[in-house]
C-alpha cells in the first residue's frame, strides 16, 4: 500500500536527476509533506533548494487535522509537521529536516563555523520562532486562511492590530541587525531562512506595510529575490515561495535542479 | 610562534549563565555544561513572572532575557545559541552527530521537545493538565522508553537531544510526576550524569529558588 508520500509527492525518477545513474542521486531524492502557508514547510523547501536537493512536495490539510490522523501518526508519532522522507528514513519538524537537508547537500554548511556567528545564528533563529511565528500565524490566520475557508469570516480586527504593534518591534531589532550586514549575521546562513519565511508570509498579508517601512529589512528582501542558490546551481530558492494564488489553492512548490 | 600561528585563547573569561528558578531551558543549559564539563559560573534570578517551560527564552520584569550567557564581551540569550556555545567550549568531540539521519533525529526530538513535550510539561506543572495533556505526557514518555531500552541515547550516540529531553524529566521528577513505570529513562538519567564531572543538584535547583546561585563542573 502506497504511504502518504507516495500519495501526495511522488518521485518520478524518469528522466529526473540521477535517473540515468549518473549520480547516485536517486538516494538523495527528497518528499516532502507540508502546507503553503507554513513558515516551517517553506523554510524546508529553500533549504533544499540552497543544498540542490531535489524535493518532490505535497500538500497536509492541517486544516481539517490531518496531521493527526493515524495514516500520518503511523510515521510521525506526535503529528510533527512538516514530514521528510528520503527511501527509508523519516523524519518531522523544520529543524530536523533543515539539518538533514543541510548536511546532505551539495552547498556549503548553511551553520558558521565561528562560535559566536553560530550562537547569533541561533539567538536569531530563536526570535523568529519564539517571537515573530505566533504574531505572523495570527496574520496568516485571520487575513488569508479564515477568509479562503469562509467568505463571511469577520477578521479580528482586534487581535492583528495587537500581533501588528508586537512585530514590529520585533522587525525595529532585525532591521537594526541587518544594518552594515549583508545578511542576518554577515554571512548567509540558516537565520535567513528562517526570516525568509516569515518576512514573505508577512508580506502576503494585509500588514506587508510594516515591512516596506524598514529600509535594511525590505533592501535583504529584495535581494534574495535574485540570490543564486548556495549550492552553486542554477536555482534561486526565493522564486518557490508561495504566491497568495498559491495558498489559495493549496500548492506547494517542488525544487527541481536542471543543470546537473 | 611561526608565522601563521596564533596563540590559543586560555579562556581566562568565565562563563557565567544568568537562569531563572525552575526553568526548564536554564536546566538545559545547566545540564550541557555538565555534560560538556565546561565551568559555569550560574546566577538564578527570581522573577514574579510565571516561568515558561516551553520556549526557548522568557523576559524578565526588567526586559532581560533568560536564559543568558556571558563571556567577556560577548553575550547571547535562548537555550539554542547557548547550547551550541557551551558545546563548542567544551572538552572532546562535539555533540552534534555527523550522520545526516542522526542529525535530522536529534533535531526531531528538540522540536518534539518545543511542541509536545514542552507543553504538557507545563500543563503538569501549572496543574492544568487536560485529558490530551495527559496522553501526551504519557505518548511521549512511552516512546522515548522504548527508544532507551534499545539505545544507549536518545540517537544512539549522545547528543544535544539529551540534555534537551533530560531538563524536562528533571522538572517533571521535580514536581512530583510519577516516573516509575519508566525504568529505561531512569537509567538513562544515571547515564548522562555518569557523564557529568559535577553533580548537578537538581533538588537544589528547586529549594535554592529563593537564594539562587549555583555551580556546575
Amino acid at each position: 500500500m502506497m504511504d502518504l508520500f507516495e500519495q501526495r509527492a511522488p518521485v518520478n525518477l524518469e528522466g529526473g536527476y540521477g535517473s540515468a545513474g549518473d549520480m547516485k542521486k536517486t538516494q538523495y531524492m527528497l518528499q516532502l509533506l507540508g502546507t503553503p502557508w507554513d513558515a516551517d514547510t517553506l523554510k524546508c523547501i529553500i533549504t533544499a533548494a540552497e543544498q540542490g536537493m531535489e524535493m518532490t512536495t505535497g500538500y497536509l490539510d492541517t486544516i481539517k487535522g490531518e496531521q493527526d490522523n493515524q495514516e500520518y501518526r503511523d510515521i510521525f508519532e506526535f503529528g510533527t509537521y512538516p514530514g521528510m522522507k528520503e527511501a527509508d528514513y523519516n523524519v518531522a519538524g523544520a529543524n530536523a529536516i533543515m539539518a538533514f537537508i543541510n548536511a546532505r547537500g551539495l552547498g556549503y554548511s548553511l551553520v558558521p563555523k565561528n562560535v559566536n556567528d553560530a550562537a547569533m545564528q541561533d539567538f536569531w533563529v530563536d526570535v523568529a520562532v519564539t517571537e515573530a511565528t505566533p504574531y505572523v500565524n495570527i496574520l496568516v490566520q485571520e487575513q488569508i486562511i479564515q477568509p479562503m475557508a469562509d467568505s463571511s469570516y469577520k477578521v479580528d480586527q482586534d487581535a492583528c492590530a495587537h500581533a501588528k504593534e508586537a512585530l514590529s518591534k520585533i522587525l525595529d531589532a532585525l532591521d537594526k541587525q541587518l544594518t552594515g550586514n549583508t545578511y542576518i549575521i554577515g554571512k548567509y546562513s540558516f537565520a535567513d531562512i528562517h526570516w525568509t519565511a516569515l518576512i514573505h508570509l508577512l508580506m502576503l498579508t494585509d500588514e506587508s506595510g510594516i515591512v516596506q517601512q524598514r529600509k535594511q529589512i525590505l533592501r535583504w528582501y529584495e535581494s534574495l529575490s535574485t540570490r543564486k542558490s548556495n549550492c552553486g546551481q542554477n536555482i534561486v530558492s526565493f522564486s518557490l515561495l508561495p504566491s497568495k494564488e498559491n495558498i489559495q489553492r493549496k500548492e506547494l512548490s517542488s525544487v527541481i535542479i536542471e543543470d546537473f | 610562534m611561526g608565522l601563521f600561528s596564533r596563540k590559543k585563547d586560555k579562556g581566562s573569561n568565565n562563563l557565567e549563565l544568568l537562569g531563572l528558578k525552575g526553568q526548564v531551558s536554564t536546566m538545559k543549559c545547566l545540564l550541557m555544561a555538565g555534560i560538556r564539563d565546561v565551568p559555569l559560573k550560574t546566577t538564578l534570578a527570581s522573577s514574579e513572572v510565571a516561568v515558561d517551560q516551553v520556549n526557548s527564552y522568557q523576559y524578565l520584569e526588567t526586559s532581560d532575557k533568560v536564559p543568558n550567557l556571558t563571556q567577556g564581551d560577548f553575550s547571547v540569550s535562548g537555550v539554542r545559541a547557548i547550547l551550541t556555545y557551551i558545546d563548542v567550549k567544551g572538552k572532546g568531540v562535539s555533540l552534534i552527530p555527523k550522520k545526516a539521519r542522526n542529525l535530522g533525529l536529534q533535531n526531531y526530538w528538540i522540536d518534539v521537545c518545543y511542541q509536545t513535550f514542552g507543553p504538557a510539561t507545563q500543563a503538569f506543572i501549572n496543574n492544568s493538565m487536560t485529558e490530551k495533556d495527559t496522553a501526551t505526557l504519557s505518548d511521549v514518555l512511552k516512546s522515548l522508553e522504548k527508544i532507551l531500552a534499545e539505545n544507549e541515547f536518545i540517537v544512539g550516540q549522545l547528543s544535544f537531544a539529551d540534555p534537551h529531553v533530560a531538563a524536562y524529566i528533571y522538572v517533571l521528577r521535580v514536581g512530583g510526576y510519577d516516573l516509575t513505570d519508566y525504568p529505561n529513562i531512569g537509567k538513562w538519567i544515571s547515564r548522562l550524569e555518569g557523564k557529568m564531572s559535577g553533580s548537578l543538584n537538581i533538588e537544589g535547583f528547586q529549594a535554592d529558588m529563593q537564594s539562587g546561585a549555583s555551580q556546575v563542573a
